[in-house]
């Protein structure tokens, strides 16, 4: 197993407030890592630092070997990260399909002369692109609402387009912040199944963050407990389950 | 899904009847009102797509429309260049302007980038009123040499209805393939959540630039053929106010609709010529459509939710309301049935079985 992701004593200070603090983990290729943690432990803001929305304070980030701290949003996307946020983020104004489509933007390339002309060449490697959408959607059993406004759709349709979306641009590794906020305990397990399979199907290394423990507990192979923006704990779920620092973190 | 074969029939029925127009206006001052819709189509569409597309809302068009015509009228004037080359220098240096001004407000929120687009507004009239001896101040350039391609000129209305209309087809088709590719998709997706488009991979702020620079080229060559239509250019055509009434033009057509912008066009340069009195009053008469418009239909007429919609709307309330009152129907046959069976005991059943 080698390591996709490995951070190195992050720290990250909002003026007086410590978010995170010496906070160092990894990501293994091959296995789904649960984050954890009471409300306001840093959990958020560690995604925002791997993703390159903050700069860390301190600590570096390795991401295939790579040095990627204080890269840019983009650009760390473009290296395969795709994320969801814990408040939606859709383009609301567009469609479904055309979200999937923004989405998959940096795999997509027709320059602009192919668009002006509307040359052939042009037209295939969005067809190409339309039939990737459709097949995630299809994946998230969401192909029905393609041509809904992102914005009139439920909450629970719409974290899963959001998880379509970050899907479309192919990621290597997928951050996915709380998806099950917001819904029903069936519309959970449906999401359970669907998440277990990403890696199978589109080759996607999932961290996820997760209030949901049976969620969480259910398909994380390791999961990392943050409280404080401290990284107190790290093992299999069942470690995890039995760890004193974490029940006293949860229970006070 | 974009499909080479499809067939725009809307687009051809549209194109057809106004090549006849000028067959049928005889009348010279109508034609040039019809001409001037043309031309201000352009610079609606090129609005739409900054302020309806990416959502920027800019005030400095009308500078580009004055950067456009002055460039075009002092190459012809000082420079005697051929008209090809002067026109499309004039489209190129305003998509050079704009590629700068995108450049400054690249990082700025959209508040500041309004902010900046005024003051560019105000910089260029104020360059153009005082660079007396290139520009000839307020006084403004005249003489300007109208159209001509391989030694055929547009001097007439007549003539010049085909330029105009040519013109405004080829830039509509580029529009809308821009806003229908990859290119357009980032614009919209910047204009509806910046941060979800940069965690897509799209450079946000390059995007703005581009976006400014592909708009500016469109608005130079409106600016570039409306000076050499009415041979004639004054700073006041680049006054904050003009950029309001050219900003209104997308706004009232509806944002995010291209026809929608021809539409706007259409309306806001026939209503004032309507009598020259009501020339005197059409920025009241515009900011009272406005605040009425904002009422009832805020994205205007061919936008979400626009009048335009809102007529499908009906007829699809309409056709549904046919459907469920015949899905009514079933469900209230399947009701009885149910109440039969649930009285099953007094009944012993005999309803149920006959139904």
């Amino acid at each position: 197993m080698n390591t996709l992701l490995n951070v190195e004593n992050i720290s990250k200070y909002f003026g007086g407030v410590k978010a995170l603090i010496e906070v160092s983990m990894q990501v293994k290729s091959d296995e789904i890592l649960g984050i954890i943690g009471p409300n306001g432990a840093g959990k958020t803001t560690l995604f925002n630092v791997l993703s390159g929305f903050d700069k860390p304070t301190k600590g570096r980030i390795l991401y295939y070997d790579k040095d990627i701290t204080g890269k840019a949003v983009h650009e760390i996307c473009r290296r395969g990260m795709g994320r969801t946020f814990q408040n939606i983020r859709l383009f609301g104004q567009m469609k479904v399909i055309d979200n999937l489509l923004v989405g998959m933007h940096t795999k997509l390339f027709v320059n602009f002369i192919e668009v002006v002309l509307n040359s052939k060449s042009g037209c295939l490697k969005e067809n190409n692109a339309y039939k990737k959408a459709h097949e995630i959607l299809k994946y998230l059993k969401i192909n029905d609402i393609a041509f809904d406004l992102a914005s009139n759709l439920p909450y629970g349709k719409q974290r899963k387009v959001e998880i379509a979306r970050a899907l479309s641009s192919q990621p290597k590794l997928l951050l996915l912040d709380e998806p099950s906020a917001g819904m029903n305990p069936s519309e959970t397990e449906e999401l359970m199944k669907l998440i277990g399979g990403i890696e199978d199907n589109f080759g996607a290394v999932v961290v996820i963050i997760e209030h949901n423990m049976q969620l969480v507990m259910g398909i994380s192979d390791r999961i990392i407990v943050l409280n404080f923006g401290k990284n107190i704990a790290e093992g299999t779920p069942k470690e995890i389950q039995n760890n004193h620092l974490v029940i006293e973190a949860y229970l006070g | 899904m974009i499909n080479k074969n499809k067939k725009n029939n809307y687009g051809l029925i549209f194109i057809v009847f106004t090549i006849f127009i000028p067959f049928i206006v005889k009348d010279q001052y109508q034609l040039r009102v019809i001409n001037m819709v043309l031309l201000y189509s352009i610079i609606a569409l090129s609005v739409n797509l900054i302020v309806g597309f990416s959502g920027q809302l800019d005030f400095g068009r009308s500078a580009f429309v004055g950067l456009g015509g002055y460039w075009y009228a002092i190459m012809m004037l000082h420079f005697h260049l051929p008209f090809i080359i002067a026109f499309i220098s004039a489209s190129l240096f305003c998509a050079f302007v704009g590629f700068g001004l995108g450049m400054v407000c690249r990082r700025s929120s959209f508040d500041y980038l309004t902010l900046m687009t005024v003051g560019f507004n105000i910089m260029c009239m104020q360059v153009f009123l005082n660079w007396i001896p290139v520009t000839n101040g307020a006084l403004g350039l005249r003489l300007i040499p109208s159209a001509t391609l391989f030694g055929f000129s547009f001097d007439t209305n007549f003539k010049f209805f085909y330029f105009a209309l040519f013109l405004l087809i080829i830039c509509y088709i580029v529009i809308k393939r821009i806003t229908k590719s990859k290119i357009g998709r980032a614009f919209e997706a910047i204009r509806d959540d910046p941060i979800a488009a940069s965690y897509s991979g799209i450079d946000v702020a390059n995007f703005k630039v581009i976006n400014f620079s592909i708009a500016s080229f469109f608005t130079g060559i409106a600016g570039a053929a409306i000076a050499s239509y009415v041979n004639f250019i004054s700073p006041f055509a680049s006054s904050l106010d003009e950029s309001i009434y050219l900003l209104q033009m997308a706004i009232l057509g509806g944002l995010g609709s291209l026809p929608g912008s021809i539409l706007g066009a259409v309306i806001l340069v026939i209503a004032p010529e309507i009598s020259r009195t009501f020339y005197e009053y059409r920025l009241m008469f515009v900011g009272f459509l406005m605040v009425v418009m904002m009422l009832w239909v805020p994205n205007g007429i061919l936008g979400k939710n626009g009048i335009g919609e809102r007529v499908i709307g009906i007829k699809k309330l309409y056709s549904d309301k046919k459907n469920k009152q015949k899905r009514d129907n079933g469900k209230r046959t399947l009701l009885k049935s149910k109440n039969v069976f649930s009285s099953k005991k007094e009944n012993n059943g005999s309803g149920g079985k006959k139904k």
